[in-house]
């Protein structure tokens, strides 16, 4: 709510109870304060509201309450439209009324009630001083005295005389009183029938104290009569007391009481001017407070029946926005606002079921995020332990998704290999056979597409099987690209060689070895039998020996072939590693060369000890063959750790040549012109078979073999693995 | 009962605490502040300042005086314009009191009547104390009659205690044209406090 909004109520407090000290009635107009003070209340009740409110404004912390603003400014604007015109009227009709009190109370006016009333004091004041008069001449009349003084004798007479002077004078009664207020004489114009007595008023004492003729008036009857009173004295004694009593005319005396009455009222207006212009100011307070009230009271009532729908519904919107949508506004009324209120109702009611909707879709959306999420995992679970290298790319060609096994299988550096990259960017150079792959599988009509691939990474030959296919865009995800699957197959190549060698040399050796043994028998028969009949021995003996030399030879080359093609299978068990040391010590203790180092004797290793001891003695026969000078010497000592023990044989000869170390493990490779290339190779597979390996740790100075085994079985390995970690 | 019922009764309710409460503070400020200004504004009404009241405490009834007239100018002039006058007369006596409000010893209400005749040119007096109606030609005389209190018996003296402090307040409510009496009065007239006096018993 706006600043201005607050303090208005309390501005308005303010500024009535300065219209309250302003309109403060003073006592000077006490019959005329009743409205004065009834407006000072209204005022002080008006004020104390507007205060109230203003200070609930003023403190309230919270939001007003919907449409409470609207309502307060339809109040506000019809209070305000309402005072407008009511102001201007007070003021107008203030200024008609001093300008109305301006003629009303005219000098004139003034001077002419003066007059009027000047006259009527003047008629009263003739009938009362002609009385004086003739009372003061009959005070003096001597008969008049004499038949007073001659009481009761003269009784007669002086009812005579008064009788006389009540007809002269036209007055209505004459009355003799003595000092004791005993009636003396009396003579009535009426008569005497209905005449009583009457005592004597305080004027009458004080004429008769004073000695002084006085008069007053006296009302009876709707009439005005005028009393006088004189003293009769005798030798300077009052002796009695004369009343006269007259009527004074009707007519005239009703005027005269009018132009005193009009003349009291005017002069009593005239002294409350300034009140009675308070009092009409009073009034119109009074009159335009009641209507303000009113006029207020009927603009709250209306602007809550107006307000209330609009409250309502700022109630119903803010619950929407709190979430509860399960609103509906009652009692439309039938206007613009019940529309509103039926549009609102409707528009609640379609955003419920609509809400409703979208919570079922985003439920079954969630339960489908959480499939696919389970999904996810288990691909990229699957991913992570396929042996297979996995590779996604978008129709771009961008790499969309590979797994761990692809960046091993092809040593790929994390760092470039990101989701994002251009495939082909990456694959050029020695995956360049990739990238044909690739090429292919994209251009072709396909959608599959598999080749065998035989790469060489880190200068070491890889065979691999490159399968991949084309993803369309016709699937419910929208995604289309290529996915590629590389799988090494480079040790199943290299068994199927083998196999197919195996297969070979059985062959070749079934074939060859059966003819040797007759050629070989011949040729020693023809040597002992024809030998005496020929004549040169020698060259006899030359040819023949060299028969059986080669037969010898082919029947060692086919033994080899033989045993490459059927090895047997180790028989394993745990031996005592110094025994091996042990035999190659005594074997070839006639070479000073031949240096074996010592050993822990309890140290042991689980293998088929003759295929073994095979290994040893041909890497010592190879390095006996390297070395044929004793200065160069061979050394042959044991390390162990992480399960395994390792053999390391070691000679000082010429080493091995860059272009033979990659070849010296192949079957049928020998640099030996009588060497059938089988050794190594053979030597090769009995440690792998013995889950160890045959490695060339240094080519030359010194040539360093070693050979690995295991120092347990696997299965006593697992299971002490799994002891340790209990 | 509903909810909404209470509601709305509860908040009549409150109103008409808080109405009731404007209401009383109304009465007391407006009381509180008519006695003040009465003090104050007297002077402006009915005299120039406040009159001094003379006590009489040697007789066995205990007498006031005011000797100047009070409010004659004003008075004076209604009079001669022929407004009926009427000056009603509260004399209040009061025990002082150092630490609470003064205790109210007695309390003497009496009024006067001047009702002018401009034809005759004459005033008539009537005293509602004694019941005397008596008529004047003298228009002092019955300035006098009206705004002056002389020898005035207030209280018996038996009332009071000797060695105690007492004021003596007079106010006056002055009254134009016909007395009538009205109910609202005991709100909207509050009396002008004229004279203040204060006295002690040997």
């Amino acid at each position: 709510m706006s600043l201005w909004l607050k303090i208005l109520p309390l501005l308005l407090s303010m500024a009535l109870w300065m219209v309250i000290v302003w309109l403060w009635p003073s006592n000077t107009t006490a019959d005329l304060q009743v409205v004065a003070w009834v407006n000072i209340s209204l005022l002080f009740v008006l004020s104390m509201l507007l205060f109230l409110y203003g200070m609930r404004l003023w403190l309230r912390k919270e939001e007003p309450r919907p449409g409470s603003r609207l309502r307060a400014k339809l109040v506000i604007g019809a209070v305000g439209m309402l005072l407008i015109p009511a102001g201007t009227l007070q003021i107008a009709a203030n200024q008609m009324v001093e300008k109305g009190m301006n003629v009303w109370f005219d000098v004139r006016v003034d001077t002419l009630l003066d007059r009027a009333l000047s006259l009527a004091q003047g008629f009263y004041g003739r009938i009362d001083q002609d009385m004086r008069h003739n009372l003061a001449q009959y005070m003096d009349d001597d008969a008049l005295l004499s038949d007073i003084s001659n009481l009761p004798g003269s009784y007669r007479s002086l009812n005579a005389r008064m009788t006389d002077v009540l007809r002269r004078e036209g007055w209505q009664s004459i009355q003799l009183y003595d000092r004791n207020e005993r009636l003396v004489a009396a003579v009535q114009a009426e008569g005497l029938s209905d005449f009583k007595p009457e005592a004597f008023t305080e004027q009458a004492l004080v004429t008769l104290t004073m000695g002084r003729i006085s008069s007053e008036l006296f009302n009876q009857q709707n009439e005005e009569m005028l009393i006088a009173y004189a003293p009769i004295r005798i030798q300077q004694h009052i002796v009695a007391l004369l009343k006269v009593k007259t009527t004074l005319p009707t007519d005239l005396i009703q005027h005269a009481r009018a132009v005193e009455s009009d003349y009291r009222t005017y002069k009593e207006l005239e002294r409350h001017r300034q009140s009675i212009s308070d009092i009409f100011t009073h009034a119109m307070l009074f009159i335009t407070l009641m209507i303000v009230m009113v006029v207020g009271f009927v603009a709250v009532i209306f602007s809550r029946r107006l307000t209330s729908p609009v409250g309502q519904l700022a109630q119903a919107l803010k619950k929407i926005t709190d979430g509860n949508l399960d609103v509906s506004i009652p009692n439309a009324s039938d206007d613009e606002l019940g529309d509103l209120v039926h549009s609102f109702n409707r528009m609640a009611l379609h955003m419920k079921q609509n809400v409703e909707a979208i919570e079922k879709a985003q439920l079954d959306l969630s339960d489908a995020l959480t499939s696919s999420r389970q999904r996810q995992y288990v691909l990229e679970t699957l991913l992570a332990n396929l042996q297979s290298g996995v590779l996604l790319l978008n129709e771009h060609g961008e790499i969309q998704l590979m797994n761990q096994s692809l960046r091993e299988l092809l040593i790929l550096q994390p760092s470039d290999w990101t989701s994002g990259r251009n495939f082909a960017d990456l694959s050029r150079g020695k995956l360049h056979l990739v990238h044909d792959f690739y090429n292919e599988l994209s251009h072709q009509k396909n959608e599959t597409l598999q080749r065998e691939l035989e790469i060489t990474i880190q200068g070491e030959k890889r065979h691999l099987l490159a399968r991949g296919a084309r993803l369309s865009t016709s699937g419910l995800s929208g995604f289309s690209g290529y996915l590629l699957l590389l799988d090494d197959v480079s040790q199943l190549a290299e068994a199927q060689r083998h196999r197919a060698w195996s297969e070979v040399a059985q062959r070749l050796a079934h074939e060859i070895k059966n003819p040797l043994t007759p050629i070989k028998l011949a040729a020693e028969r023809l040597q002992r039998r024809f030998r005496s009949q020929v004549d040169s021995h020698d060259v006899f003996d030359s040819c023949t020996h060299a028969i059986i030399a080669q037969v010898e030879r082919l029947q060692r080359l086919i033994a080899d072939f033989s045993t490459l093609a059927r090895l047997p299978k180790p028989h394993c068990k745990q031996v005592q590693c110094a025994t091996f040391v042990q035999e190659l010590r005594d074997l070839y203790s006639a070479y000073p060369r031949v240096r074996v180092a010592d050993m822990p004797a309890e140290l042991s290793c689980h293998c088929d000890a003759d295929q073994i001891r095979q290994i040893l003695i041909n890497l010592m026969e190879n390095a006996l063959a390297a070395t044929d000078d004793d200065q160069k010497h061979i050394r042959l000592y044991l390390s162990h750790g992480d399960g395994m023990v390792r053999f390391h044989i070691e000679d000082d000869g010429g080493g091995v040549p860059e272009s033979v170390r990659e070849h010296m493990f192949e079957a049928y490779y020998s640099t030996k012109s009588t060497g059938s290339g089988l050794g190594l190779s053979i030597a090769k597979r009995i440690a792998d078979e013995h889950d160890g390996d045959l490695s060339l740790i240094s080519s030359g100075s010194p040539t360093h073999f070693c050979l690995t085994l295991p120092m347990q079985a696997p299965q006593e390995k697992s299971t002490e693995k799994v002891q340790g970690e209990t | 009962m509903s909810l909404k019922q209470k509601k709305i009764s509860g908040k009549v309710c409150e109103w008409l605490c808080k109405a009731s409460l404007f209401g009383m503070f109304f009465l007391f400020a407006s009381y509180s502040y008519s006695e003040e200004l009465a003090g104050v504004y007297a002077d402006y009404s009915y005299s120039e300042e406040l009159a001094d009241v003379s006590v009489d405490i040697s007789q066995p009834v205990i007498y006031c005086s005011i000797s100047s007239d009070i409010g004659a100018n004003h008075l004076t002039r209604a009079l001669k314009e022929g407004s009926v006058m009427a000056y009603r007369w509260e004399i209040i006596i009061e025990e002082v009191r150092s630490y609470w409000l003064n205790k109210n010893v007695g309390n003497v209400q009496f009024s006067r009547q001047v009702v002018p005749d401009l034809v005759s040119k004459q005033w008539l007096l009537k005293d509602s104390n004694s019941g005397i109606t008596s008529a004047t030609l003298s228009t002092r005389k019955a300035v006098s009659f009206l705004a002056r209190l002389k020898h005035f018996p207030v209280i018996d003296r038996s009332l009071l205690e000797s060695g105690v402090n007492y004021t003596i307040r007079v106010k006056l409510y002055v009254e134009e044209g016909e007395v009538k009496a009205h109910w609202w009065d005991l709100v909207t007239k509050f009396g002008d406090t004229v004279a203040v006096g204060s006295f002690t018993l040997p």
